[in-house]
């Protein structure tokens, strides 16, 4: 073998170097796919939120597979990471994902962005009576009713949004304990004070900060007629009617709650249902199918009730809602291919076969179906608290800025660290400022 | 010599209490972890804790690969280590041996080995938006590649300063005497100084899979789908907005934790070889 210079040594070096760090990059270039443009693509990804909201879609999806011959991807991420998945992805217009789950206040986030891709102009949908219509006018895009963001004043409405996840937020008691639900606050607060007793608390707060302070208190506002805006986004958190709602959480109310109520998810409130060491408190239907009533896993299959949320002082219950919803983001090439699966999926037969899987319906008649029932013992609430047209959480862009402000203040509140006066007033000065800068009337 | 007796009986006692209240406290995360990952979910729910499964069942392994899919980000965490040890041990290979075995200005050397420890300084949370923002450009958001590519980017200051101990360690003396016997260089290289520094390669091999292996923020912010996805992103949903799927989080720790461990115990003889290789004499 002929002997080389230094400097061809090192040259060689260098190639052989290039090529070994070449090779993944070869490697994935063959095997990677480029979006599929035809007509009737070989895979359609769903993005879709981990837990017992998206359980049931996984089982369905492989019905349409072997019906459609498309095969399904359903990409799961927990819930902030899915947010920020599709904020990055519609940022960049991505084609990662032929269909997204949203939960319901993302919407308006999405709307502004122009995200989605319409359903109803460009793929045909068209409202069905046995769907309650506050489950499309939350899937519409400016929304068809309540105060609407300055920014998308004059904009024409679309269907962006179809729900396959009919959360509405209600509650539960125990119903072997109790001979009547509780229909008034007074009425929770009376048996809070009641059945409480070492090691069996009276109420449960789900008082994390944050997203779970606020999904927890925002009924209990809404029913003692406080707010967070008026219908031209005037703050209101500071009312009268608001810091009475949350001084009867977070001080009434908590004195029967469970220790340690700031740090408590919806996890730990489950836990302490299913092993019998808690008497009341809301709930999402999620909840109810993966732990409160999952037979193996719970001491109080059957020991439930389920009604919609309690009335305030004012002789109002307002639930919240918390649909899911499919949408199409604007990035994706199979549009026709997605829309097909979607009104596949909300097909009565079908919805029916995704319920029988634990899915959480919208339409009516399964709401009422006595068969699905038995299995469902949340069902004729749920369908009275989607009849009564719930709540959804104020349709602004700014809407995570405004929980996580709401829901810090909140949970200050249940962990005793300012007063609920003071901590509503501080949240409501920060909301302020961070809508004005947004540009909406302050 | 009683009283020395008693002393030594008693130092002995001590030591053992000590090594073993060490042991439990290493060893009982472990083995909570373990036995956590055979309980079924009902009794996770039980209003008391068991320190032995009542009923032991491999349901949350079968539950986190097959049904969850977790079989495909194992699979992708593999390929991407793989290629992250194969690139970084190549180039850090490129950058040492001129380093060591070549009369490089005393300069340049100094310069190449402050911009690695400097690069081993930076924070990854200070380059993810700028490198998302490159791979978005250019197109292999949610590829292996692009996770390749950082990982390799990030362990190749350690691989530097690992092998350049090693390949220091290894007298000149050697590869010459394998050039007067007619060896190319790329032949000494090959033959001669690539066996020697096995055990420190292997060493680093074993570590920069490690890192990579456990590495989160990355493999988070650029992937997308199971394309690209690792092992660590699909453990972190395991905690779901309405619930904490503590068995499948536990079974999914062990199998993350095993291969690492069993490279480990396998290449343990390397590592400690490696690892202290070069402590000595610094040239």
């Amino acid at each position: 073998m002929q002997p080389i210079t230094r400097r061809e040594f090192v040259k060689r070096t260098a190639v052989a170097g290039a090529m070994l760090t070449s090779i993944p990059a070869i490697l994935e270039a063959c095997s990677g796919s480029s979006p599929t443009t035809s007509n009737k693509p070989s895979k359609l990804t769903i993005a879709a939120v981990q837990g017992a909201e998206d359980g049931p879609l996984k089982k369905v999806a492989p019905m349409y597979q072997s019906q459609s011959g498309i095969t399904m991807e359903i990409v799961e991420f927990p819930y902030d990471q899915l947010f920020e998945k599709l904020v990055t992805t519609f940022q960049a217009n991505g084609s990662s994902y032929d269909l997204c789950m949203m939960d319901d206040p993302w919407m308006p986030k999405f709307g502004t962005m122009g995200a989605l891709q319409p359903l109803d102009s460009n793929f045909g949908f068209t409202r069905d009576s046995d769907i309650p219509s506050i489950v499309y006018d939350v899937g519409t895009w400016p929304p068809p009713h309540g105060p609407v963001p300055p920014s998308e004043q004059g904009k024409s409405q679309h269907l962006y949004g179809i729900t396959i996840v009919g959360n509405v937020e209600m509650f539960m008691y125990r119903k072997d304990l109790a001979t009547t639900p509780p229909t008034s606050w007074d009425d929770v607060l009376a048996n809070a004070q009641k059945f409480n007793k070492a090691n069996f608390y009276g109420y449960v707060i789900r008082g994390k900060a944050t997203n779970p302070a606020s999904s927890d208190s925002l009924p209990i506002l809404w029913s003692f007629g406080g707010d967070i805006f008026d219908t031209s986004w005037k703050v209101k958190l500071d009312s009268t009617e608001s810091i009475d709602a949350i001084t009867f959480l977070t001080q009434t109310l908590k004195k029967y709650a469970e220790p340690g109520a700031a740090n408590i998810d919806a996890a730990d409130r489950d836990r302490l249902i299913a092993i019998g060491q808690a008497f009341q408190s809301t709930t999402w239907p999620a909840e109810v199918t993966g732990v409160v009533e999952a037979q193996g896993v719970s001491q109080v299959v059957g020991k439930m009730g389920y009604i919609p949320i309690p009335k305030g002082p004012g002789g109002k219950g307002l639930g919240m809602m918390g649909n899911w919803l499919l949408g199409i983001p604007k990035g994706s090439k199979n549009g026709s291919a997605a829309a097909d699966f979607i009104k596949w999926l909300i097909k009565t037969e079908n919805m029916k076969t995704y319920v029988q899987n634990g899915g959480i319906p919208t339409r009516t008649s399964l709401l009422n179906d006595p068969t699905l029932g038995q299995n469902n013992p949340y069902f004729p609430a749920l369908a009275q608290s989607l009849a009564a047209q719930p709540n959804w959480r104020p349709r602004t862009d700014q809407w995570n800025a405004v929980e996580t402000i709401y829901g810090t203040a909140v949970n200050q509140a249940v962990a005793g660290l300012k007063t609920p006066k003071d901590a509503l007033t501080g949240a409501a000065t920060q909301i302020r400022t961070a809508m004005k800068q947004a540009g909406y009337p302050s | 010599m009683r009283r020395l007796g008693t002393a030594v009986i008693l130092r002995s006692a001590l030591t053992t209490f000590a090594l073993g209240l060490a042991g439990v406290l290493y060893g009982f995360p472990l083995y909570w972890l373990f036995v956590t990952s055979l309980k079924s979910k009902g009794e996770l729910f039980a209003s008391t804790v068991h320190l032995i499964p009542h009923n032991p069942t491999f349901a949350a392994y079968s539950s986190v690969l097959i049904d969850r899919g977790f079989w495909v980000l194992l699979k992708n965490s593999v390929v991407v280590c793989v290629s992250t040890v194969l690139v970084t041990l190549v180039v850090g290979l490129v950058i040492t041996y001129p380093l060591t075995r070549l009369p490089v200005p005393a300069r340049l050397r100094v310069g190449v080995l402050n911009w690695a420890l400097s690069l081993r300084f930076l924070p990854p949370i200070a380059v993810v938006i700028p490198y998302f923002a490159i791979v978005r450009t250019v197109q292999i958001y949610d590829q292996p590649i692009a996770l390749i590519g950082i990982y390799s980017l990030f362990n190749l200051p350690f691989a530097i300063w690992m092998l350049k101990g090693f390949l220091t360690e290894i007298p000149l003396e050697l590869e010459d005497a394998a050039r007067v016997d007619g060896a190319t260089r790329w032949i000494a290289f090959w033959r001669v100084l690539l066996p020697l520094a096995a055990p420190g390669v292997m060493a680093a091999a074993i570590i920069i899979f490690t890192f990579a292996w456990s590495e989160f923020l990355f493999a988070l912010i650029l992937t997308a789908t199971p394309n690209a996805q690792t092992f660590p992103v699909g453990v972190q949903g395991l905690v779901t907005q309405f619930e904490i799927i503590w068995n499948d989080m536990a079974a999914a720790g062990v199998i993350a934790m095993a291969l690492p461990l069993v490279l480990m115990v396998i290449g343990r003889r390397y590592i400690v070889a490696g690892l202290t290789f070069g402590v000595i004499r610094e040239k």
